[in-house]
Protein backbone atom coordinates (compact mmCIF):
# COMPACT_ATOMS: atom_id res chain seq x y z
CA UNK A 1 0.00 0.00 0.00
CA UNK A 2 1.47 3.31 -1.05
CA UNK A 3 0.22 6.82 -0.83
CA UNK A 4 -1.50 8.17 -3.93
CA UNK A 5 -1.87 11.79 -2.86
CA UNK A 6 1.52 13.47 -2.48
CA UNK A 7 2.20 16.94 -1.08
CA UNK A 8 2.99 19.84 -3.37
CA UNK A 9 6.47 19.60 -4.84
CA UNK A 10 7.42 22.89 -3.10
CA UNK A 11 7.06 21.27 0.28
CA UNK A 12 9.38 18.37 -0.62
CA UNK A 13 11.94 20.72 -2.18
CA UNK A 14 11.93 22.95 0.88
CA UNK A 15 12.37 19.92 3.12
CA UNK A 16 15.43 18.88 1.08
CA UNK A 17 16.80 22.43 1.16
CA UNK A 18 16.28 22.62 4.92
CA UNK A 19 14.09 25.70 4.87
CA UNK A 20 10.99 24.28 6.55
CA UNK A 21 10.33 24.91 10.24
CA UNK A 22 10.17 22.07 12.74
CA UNK A 23 6.41 21.52 12.43
CA UNK A 24 6.41 21.19 8.66
CA UNK A 25 9.61 19.12 8.71
CA UNK A 26 7.87 16.77 11.12
CA UNK A 27 4.90 16.63 8.76
CA UNK A 28 7.03 15.88 5.68
CA UNK A 29 9.24 13.33 7.45
CA UNK A 30 6.14 11.47 8.70
CA UNK A 31 4.76 11.38 5.17
CA UNK A 32 8.11 10.21 3.78
CA UNK A 33 8.08 7.21 6.10
CA UNK A 34 4.82 6.15 4.44
CA UNK A 35 5.56 7.12 0.84
CA UNK A 36 8.51 5.68 -1.13
CA UNK A 37 7.69 7.88 -4.13
CA UNK A 38 8.12 11.09 -2.14
CA UNK A 39 11.32 9.64 -0.64
CA UNK A 40 12.72 9.29 -4.15
CA UNK A 41 11.75 12.88 -4.95
CA UNK A 42 13.50 14.15 -1.83
CA UNK A 43 16.61 12.07 -2.64
CA UNK A 44 16.75 13.75 -6.05
CA UNK A 45 16.27 17.18 -4.54
CA UNK A 46 19.11 16.44 -2.12
CA UNK A 47 21.30 15.42 -5.07
CA UNK A 48 20.50 18.82 -6.62
CA UNK A 49 21.52 20.43 -3.33
CA UNK A 50 24.72 18.36 -3.38
CA UNK A 51 25.54 19.47 -6.92
CA UNK A 52 24.98 23.13 -6.04
CA UNK A 53 27.12 22.63 -2.94
CA UNK A 54 30.01 21.17 -5.00
CA UNK A 55 29.79 24.26 -7.21
CA UNK A 56 29.84 26.87 -4.47
CA UNK A 57 32.77 29.32 -4.50
CA UNK A 58 35.04 28.05 -1.65
CA UNK A 59 35.95 30.35 1.25
CA UNK A 60 39.49 29.84 2.62
CA UNK A 61 39.64 28.34 6.10
CA UNK A 62 41.99 29.39 8.91
CA UNK A 63 45.53 28.09 8.41
CA UNK A 64 45.47 25.98 11.59
CA UNK A 65 41.95 24.73 10.92
CA UNK A 66 42.84 21.20 9.88
CA UNK A 67 45.32 20.72 12.75
CA UNK A 68 42.75 21.85 15.30
CA UNK A 69 40.24 19.43 13.91
CA UNK A 70 42.67 16.51 13.64
CA UNK A 71 43.38 16.98 17.35
CA UNK A 72 39.68 16.45 18.07
CA UNK A 73 39.17 13.34 15.96
CA UNK A 74 40.17 10.79 18.55
CA UNK A 75 38.23 12.30 21.39
CA UNK A 76 34.97 10.51 22.10
CA UNK A 77 31.81 12.23 20.88
CA UNK A 78 30.27 14.52 23.46
CA UNK A 79 26.65 15.30 24.05
CA UNK A 80 26.11 16.50 20.49
CA UNK A 81 26.22 12.98 19.15
CA UNK A 82 23.75 11.91 21.80
CA UNK A 83 21.29 14.66 20.95
CA UNK A 84 19.20 12.10 19.10
CA UNK A 85 18.92 10.04 22.26
CA UNK A 86 17.01 12.78 24.02
CA UNK A 87 14.14 12.58 21.61
CA UNK A 88 13.90 8.81 21.61
CA UNK A 89 10.33 7.74 22.12
CA UNK A 90 9.27 6.88 25.61
CA UNK A 91 6.71 4.69 23.95
CA UNK A 92 8.93 2.48 21.83
CA UNK A 93 6.62 -0.53 22.13
CA UNK A 94 3.44 1.35 21.39
CA UNK A 95 2.31 3.41 18.43
CA UNK A 96 4.26 1.12 16.14
CA UNK A 97 2.03 2.17 13.24
CA UNK A 98 2.87 5.84 13.86
CA UNK A 99 5.82 6.95 11.69
CA UNK A 100 8.98 7.32 13.81
CA UNK A 101 9.44 11.07 13.24
CA UNK A 102 6.03 11.71 14.81
CA UNK A 103 6.29 8.92 17.39
CA UNK A 104 9.23 10.76 18.93
CA UNK A 105 6.92 13.65 19.78
CA UNK A 106 4.24 11.56 21.50
CA UNK A 107 4.60 10.57 25.14
CA UNK A 108 1.81 8.02 25.27
CA UNK A 109 -0.16 5.69 23.00
CA UNK A 110 -2.43 7.48 20.51
CA UNK A 111 -5.53 6.30 22.38
CA UNK A 112 -4.50 7.86 25.69
CA UNK A 113 -3.28 11.27 24.49
CA UNK A 114 -5.15 14.19 26.06
CA UNK A 115 -7.68 14.54 23.27
CA UNK A 116 -9.85 17.63 23.41
CA UNK A 117 -13.38 17.51 22.03
CA UNK A 118 -13.90 19.97 19.19
CA UNK A 119 -17.39 19.00 18.17
CA UNK A 120 -19.53 15.95 17.57
CA UNK A 121 -17.16 13.08 16.80
CA UNK A 122 -14.14 15.33 16.32
CA UNK A 123 -11.21 15.50 18.76
CA UNK A 124 -7.87 17.28 18.65
CA UNK A 125 -4.53 17.25 20.47
CA UNK A 126 -1.54 19.52 19.90
CA UNK A 127 1.73 17.87 18.90
CA UNK A 128 3.82 21.04 19.25
CA UNK A 129 2.92 24.11 21.31
CA UNK A 130 1.05 26.55 19.04
CA UNK A 131 3.36 29.33 17.84
CA UNK A 132 2.04 32.48 16.21
CA UNK A 133 -0.64 31.10 13.92
CA UNK A 134 1.18 27.81 13.26
CA UNK A 135 -0.59 24.81 14.68
CA UNK A 136 0.64 21.20 14.52
CA UNK A 137 -1.97 18.82 15.86
CA UNK A 138 -3.55 15.44 15.58
CA UNK A 139 -7.20 15.26 14.60
CA UNK A 140 -9.42 12.27 15.31
CA UNK A 141 -12.67 11.94 13.40
CA UNK A 142 -15.07 9.20 14.52
CA UNK A 143 -16.09 6.65 11.85
CA UNK A 144 -18.53 8.12 9.32
CA UNK A 145 -18.49 11.59 10.89
CA UNK A 146 -18.36 14.68 8.69
CA UNK A 147 -16.12 17.53 9.75
CA UNK A 148 -17.96 20.85 9.35
CA UNK A 149 -17.37 22.34 5.92
CA UNK A 150 -14.58 24.85 6.17
CA UNK A 151 -12.18 27.03 4.23
CA UNK A 152 -8.78 28.31 5.25
CA UNK A 153 -7.17 31.63 6.00
CA UNK A 154 -3.85 29.96 5.23
CA UNK A 155 -2.61 26.62 3.92
CA UNK A 156 -3.79 23.42 5.62
CA UNK A 157 -1.82 20.21 5.21
CA UNK A 158 -3.28 16.91 6.36
CA UNK A 159 -1.51 13.54 6.54
CA UNK A 160 -3.70 10.48 7.10
CA UNK A 161 -2.24 8.13 9.73
CA UNK A 162 -5.14 5.77 10.42
CA UNK A 163 -8.45 5.16 8.70
CA UNK A 164 -9.46 7.28 5.75
CA UNK A 165 -11.59 10.20 4.71
CA UNK A 166 -13.32 11.34 1.58
CA UNK A 167 -14.08 14.78 0.24
CA UNK A 168 -14.79 16.25 -3.19
CA UNK A 169 -11.17 15.56 -4.17
CA UNK A 170 -11.37 11.83 -3.60
CA UNK A 171 -10.47 9.29 -0.95
CA UNK A 172 -7.47 9.83 1.32
CA UNK A 173 -5.83 6.87 3.03
CA UNK A 174 -2.85 6.21 5.27
CA UNK A 175 0.19 8.06 3.95
CA UNK A 176 -1.84 10.39 1.73
CA UNK A 177 -1.46 14.13 2.02
CA UNK A 178 -4.10 16.77 1.36
CA UNK A 179 -2.21 19.98 0.70
CA UNK A 180 -4.87 22.69 0.58
CA UNK A 181 -4.31 26.35 -0.01
CA UNK A 182 -6.40 29.34 0.98
CA UNK A 183 -8.93 29.05 -1.81
CA UNK A 184 -10.13 25.52 -1.06
CA UNK A 185 -13.21 24.72 0.98
CA UNK A 186 -13.91 21.15 1.85
CA UNK A 187 -15.96 18.87 4.03
CA UNK A 188 -14.11 15.67 4.82
CA UNK A 189 -16.13 12.63 5.87
CA UNK A 190 -14.31 9.89 7.76
CA UNK A 191 -14.46 6.33 6.46
CA UNK A 192 -16.84 4.04 8.33
CA UNK A 193 -14.37 1.23 9.16
CA UNK A 194 -12.46 3.03 11.93
CA UNK A 195 -11.73 6.48 13.32
CA UNK A 196 -9.64 8.61 11.02
CA UNK A 197 -6.53 10.04 12.69
CA UNK A 198 -4.53 12.68 10.85
CA UNK A 199 -1.62 15.01 11.43
CA UNK A 200 -2.69 18.53 10.53
CA UNK A 201 -0.48 21.61 10.07
CA UNK A 202 -2.20 24.96 9.64
CA UNK A 203 -0.79 28.47 9.33
CA UNK A 204 -3.95 30.34 10.25
CA UNK A 205 -7.32 29.63 11.86
CA UNK A 206 -9.81 27.78 9.66
CA UNK A 207 -13.03 29.39 8.50
CA UNK A 208 -15.98 27.25 9.47
CA UNK A 209 -19.21 27.28 7.50
CA UNK A 210 -22.79 26.22 8.15
CA UNK A 211 -24.74 25.95 11.38
CA UNK A 212 -22.29 23.80 13.33
CA UNK A 213 -19.44 25.82 12.01
CA UNK A 214 -20.84 29.15 13.13
CA UNK A 215 -21.70 27.63 16.47
CA UNK A 216 -18.22 26.19 16.95
CA UNK A 217 -16.10 28.95 15.40
CA UNK A 218 -15.62 30.97 18.62
CA UNK A 219 -14.19 27.90 20.38
CA UNK A 220 -12.11 26.31 17.68
CA UNK A 221 -8.69 26.92 16.30
CA UNK A 222 -7.53 23.99 14.28
CA UNK B 1 39.15 20.07 -15.39
CA UNK B 2 35.54 19.66 -16.30
CA UNK B 3 35.07 16.49 -18.28
CA UNK B 4 31.39 16.01 -18.91
CA UNK B 5 31.07 12.57 -20.39
CA UNK B 6 34.54 12.85 -21.89
CA UNK B 7 35.06 9.93 -24.20
CA UNK B 8 38.54 10.84 -25.36
CA UNK B 9 40.38 7.87 -23.90
CA UNK B 10 37.58 5.38 -24.24
CA UNK B 11 38.14 4.82 -27.96
CA UNK B 12 40.61 2.31 -29.29
CA UNK B 13 44.23 3.37 -28.91
CA UNK B 14 46.51 4.06 -31.85
CA UNK B 15 43.78 3.93 -34.45
CA UNK B 16 43.64 0.14 -34.72
CA UNK B 17 40.49 -1.15 -36.39
CA UNK B 18 37.67 -2.15 -34.02
CA UNK B 19 37.46 -5.76 -35.04
CA UNK B 20 39.72 -8.23 -33.28
CA UNK B 21 40.35 -10.03 -36.56
CA UNK B 22 42.72 -7.38 -37.78
CA UNK B 23 44.56 -6.82 -34.54
CA UNK B 24 47.83 -8.52 -33.73
CA UNK B 25 47.75 -10.96 -30.86
CA UNK B 26 49.97 -8.86 -28.62
CA UNK B 27 47.47 -6.01 -28.76
CA UNK B 28 44.53 -8.29 -28.07
CA UNK B 29 46.37 -9.73 -25.10
CA UNK B 30 47.29 -6.29 -23.90
CA UNK B 31 43.74 -5.10 -24.06
CA UNK B 32 42.69 -8.08 -21.96
CA UNK B 33 45.44 -7.94 -19.42
CA UNK B 34 45.48 -4.17 -18.84
CA UNK B 35 42.43 -2.25 -17.75
CA UNK B 36 40.89 -0.01 -20.37
CA UNK B 37 42.36 3.44 -20.37
CA UNK B 38 39.90 5.83 -18.77
CA UNK B 39 39.84 9.51 -18.09
CA UNK B 40 41.36 10.40 -14.73
CA UNK B 41 38.96 10.41 -11.79
CA UNK B 42 37.09 13.64 -11.26
CA UNK B 43 37.66 15.38 -7.96
CA UNK B 44 34.20 14.47 -6.61
CA UNK B 45 34.87 10.84 -7.53
CA UNK B 46 38.15 10.95 -5.62
CA UNK B 47 36.29 12.41 -2.66
CA UNK B 48 33.86 9.52 -2.63
CA UNK B 49 36.84 7.13 -2.47
CA UNK B 50 38.41 9.16 0.35
CA UNK B 51 35.13 9.10 2.26
CA UNK B 52 34.95 5.33 1.93
CA UNK B 53 38.54 5.10 3.22
CA UNK B 54 37.53 7.14 6.27
CA UNK B 55 34.53 4.86 6.78
CA UNK B 56 36.46 1.61 6.47
CA UNK B 57 39.81 2.37 8.11
CA UNK B 58 39.58 5.79 9.80
CA UNK B 59 42.16 6.96 7.29
CA UNK B 60 43.33 10.40 8.43
CA UNK B 61 45.18 11.19 5.21
CA UNK B 62 41.95 10.61 3.29
CA UNK B 63 40.14 12.75 5.85
CA UNK B 64 42.64 15.59 5.35
CA UNK B 65 41.94 15.42 1.60
CA UNK B 66 38.20 15.61 2.26
CA UNK B 67 38.80 18.53 4.59
CA UNK B 68 40.82 20.53 2.10
CA UNK B 69 38.15 20.07 -0.57
CA UNK B 70 34.93 20.32 1.42
CA UNK B 71 35.99 22.52 4.36
CA UNK B 72 36.10 25.73 2.29
CA UNK B 73 32.80 24.77 0.61
CA UNK B 74 31.17 24.15 3.98
CA UNK B 75 32.41 27.51 5.17
CA UNK B 76 31.01 29.20 2.06
CA UNK B 77 27.67 27.42 2.57
CA UNK B 78 27.43 28.62 6.17
CA UNK B 79 28.38 32.16 5.13
CA UNK B 80 25.65 32.17 2.50
CA UNK B 81 23.17 31.24 5.23
CA UNK B 82 24.14 34.31 7.22
CA UNK B 83 26.85 33.03 9.59
CA UNK B 84 29.76 35.43 10.19
CA UNK B 85 33.31 34.38 9.38
CA UNK B 86 34.09 32.94 12.82
CA UNK B 87 30.82 31.02 13.12
CA UNK B 88 31.10 29.72 9.56
CA UNK B 89 34.62 28.46 10.35
CA UNK B 90 33.40 26.67 13.49
CA UNK B 91 30.39 25.17 11.71
CA UNK B 92 32.56 23.94 8.85
CA UNK B 93 34.77 22.23 11.47
CA UNK B 94 31.74 20.74 13.23
CA UNK B 95 30.37 19.46 9.92
CA UNK B 96 33.72 17.80 9.11
CA UNK B 97 33.77 16.26 12.59
CA UNK B 98 30.34 14.76 11.85
CA UNK B 99 31.71 13.48 8.55
CA UNK B 100 34.47 11.70 10.51
CA UNK B 101 32.06 10.23 13.04
CA UNK B 102 29.25 9.27 10.68
CA UNK B 103 31.34 8.10 7.73
CA UNK B 104 30.21 4.50 8.36
CA UNK B 105 26.66 5.59 7.44
CA UNK B 106 27.74 6.74 3.98
CA UNK B 107 26.46 4.57 1.15
CA UNK B 108 28.11 5.33 -2.20
CA UNK B 109 25.27 3.61 -4.04
CA UNK B 110 22.74 6.06 -2.68
CA UNK B 111 24.51 9.40 -2.83
CA UNK B 112 27.71 11.09 -3.91
CA UNK B 113 30.09 12.31 -1.21
CA UNK B 114 29.05 15.88 -2.02
CA UNK B 115 25.35 15.17 -1.56
CA UNK B 116 25.93 13.29 1.68
CA UNK B 117 28.08 16.07 3.13
CA UNK B 118 25.53 18.66 1.99
CA UNK B 119 22.82 16.88 4.04
CA UNK B 120 25.10 16.82 7.10
CA UNK B 121 25.78 20.56 6.75
CA UNK B 122 22.10 21.30 6.24
CA UNK B 123 21.08 19.42 9.38
CA UNK B 124 23.87 21.01 11.40
CA UNK B 125 22.87 24.54 10.50
CA UNK B 126 19.21 23.86 11.33
CA UNK B 127 20.37 22.57 14.69
CA UNK B 128 22.85 25.36 15.45
CA UNK B 129 21.74 28.44 13.51
CA UNK B 130 18.02 27.88 13.94
CA UNK B 131 18.09 25.89 17.17
CA UNK B 132 15.38 23.60 15.88
CA UNK B 133 15.05 19.89 15.47
CA UNK B 134 14.85 18.41 12.05
CA UNK B 135 12.70 15.29 12.07
CA UNK B 136 13.92 12.65 9.63
CA UNK B 137 12.87 9.17 8.66
CA UNK B 138 14.38 6.26 10.53
CA UNK B 139 15.39 3.41 8.20
CA UNK B 140 14.61 0.90 10.97
CA UNK B 141 11.16 2.30 11.68
CA UNK B 142 8.61 -0.57 11.83
CA UNK B 143 6.04 1.83 10.33
CA UNK B 144 8.23 2.60 7.31
CA UNK B 145 6.58 1.57 4.04
CA UNK B 146 9.36 -0.14 2.04
CA UNK B 147 10.02 0.77 -1.57
CA UNK B 148 8.30 -1.92 -3.60
CA UNK B 149 9.46 -0.74 -7.01
CA UNK B 150 12.09 -3.09 -8.43
CA UNK B 151 15.53 -1.61 -9.01
CA UNK B 152 16.04 -0.64 -12.64
CA UNK B 153 18.05 -3.27 -14.54
CA UNK B 154 20.56 -0.91 -15.98
CA UNK B 155 21.47 1.66 -13.42
CA UNK B 156 23.70 4.52 -14.41
CA UNK B 157 26.60 4.79 -12.00
CA UNK B 158 26.40 7.41 -9.28
CA UNK B 159 29.18 9.26 -11.08
CA UNK B 160 27.31 9.28 -14.39
CA UNK B 161 24.25 10.61 -12.61
CA UNK B 162 26.30 13.25 -10.86
CA UNK B 163 27.76 14.41 -14.17
CA UNK B 164 24.30 14.53 -15.80
CA UNK B 165 22.91 16.45 -12.87
CA UNK B 166 25.71 18.97 -13.02
CA UNK B 167 25.22 19.49 -16.70
CA UNK B 168 21.45 19.90 -16.29
CA UNK B 169 21.92 22.53 -13.58
CA UNK B 170 24.40 24.46 -15.71
CA UNK B 171 21.97 24.47 -18.60
CA UNK B 172 19.09 25.92 -16.58
CA UNK B 173 17.81 29.35 -17.62
CA UNK B 174 19.35 31.96 -15.37
CA UNK B 175 16.12 32.96 -13.62
CA UNK B 176 15.39 29.34 -12.66
CA UNK B 177 18.93 28.67 -11.50
CA UNK B 178 18.75 31.75 -9.30
CA UNK B 179 15.63 30.71 -7.35
CA UNK B 180 17.03 27.19 -7.01
CA UNK B 181 20.26 28.51 -5.48
CA UNK B 182 18.46 30.94 -3.24
CA UNK B 183 16.15 28.26 -1.91
CA UNK B 184 19.05 25.90 -1.12
CA UNK B 185 21.57 28.41 0.17
CA UNK B 186 19.79 31.33 1.76
CA UNK B 187 17.24 29.84 4.14
CA UNK B 188 14.61 32.22 2.85
CA UNK B 189 10.93 31.57 2.42
CA UNK B 190 9.51 31.78 -1.08
CA UNK B 191 7.79 35.01 -0.05
CA UNK B 192 11.11 36.63 0.90
CA UNK B 193 12.74 35.45 -2.32
CA UNK B 194 9.78 36.91 -4.23
CA UNK B 195 10.13 40.32 -2.63
CA UNK B 196 13.92 40.34 -3.12
CA UNK B 197 13.59 39.56 -6.80
CA UNK B 198 10.54 41.77 -7.08
CA UNK B 199 8.44 39.05 -8.70
CA UNK B 200 5.13 37.50 -7.60
CA UNK B 201 5.20 34.58 -5.14
CA UNK B 202 3.58 32.30 -7.71
CA UNK B 203 6.44 33.00 -10.11
CA UNK B 204 9.02 31.93 -7.51
CA UNK B 205 7.16 28.68 -6.96
CA UNK B 206 6.69 27.96 -10.65
CA UNK B 207 10.35 28.72 -11.47
CA UNK B 208 11.44 26.39 -8.68
CA UNK B 209 9.20 23.60 -9.94
CA UNK B 210 10.29 24.13 -13.55
CA UNK B 211 13.95 24.06 -12.54
CA UNK B 212 13.59 20.90 -10.50
CA UNK B 213 11.47 19.07 -13.05
CA UNK B 214 13.88 19.96 -15.82
CA UNK B 215 16.85 18.68 -13.81
CA UNK B 216 14.91 15.60 -12.73
CA UNK B 217 14.08 14.72 -16.34
CA UNK B 218 17.81 14.66 -17.10
CA UNK B 219 18.72 12.23 -14.37
CA UNK B 220 15.76 9.93 -14.99
CA UNK B 221 14.19 7.75 -12.37
CA UNK B 222 17.31 6.08 -11.15
CA UNK B 223 18.40 8.07 -8.21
Amino acid sequence: MTATHQPNLDLLLDYAAGSLDEGLSLFVASHLALCPESRRTVAKAEAVGGALFEDIAPEPMDTDSLDRLLARLDKPAESTADADEKIKPQTSDTNTDVPAPLRHYLNSPLESLSWRRLGPGVQQVDVLPPKNDRRVSLLKIAPGVAVPEHGHHGPERTLILRGSYRDARGEFKRGDVADLDVSVEHQPIAGTEEACICLVVTDAPVKLKGFWGRLLQPFIRY
Amino acid sequence: MIAYGAQTFESEPMGWPKSNVFRPTWLRLMSVSTPTLKEPLTQPEEMTIHLQAVAISQDKTAFAALFSYYGPRLKAYMRSLGANDGTAEELAQEAMLSVWRKAHQFNAEKASAGTWIFTIARNLRIDVLRKERRPEIDPNDPALVPDSDPEPDIQASMEQQRVLLHKAIHELPEDQALVLKKSFFEDKSHAVIASELNIPLGTVKSRLRLAFNRVRSHIGDQL
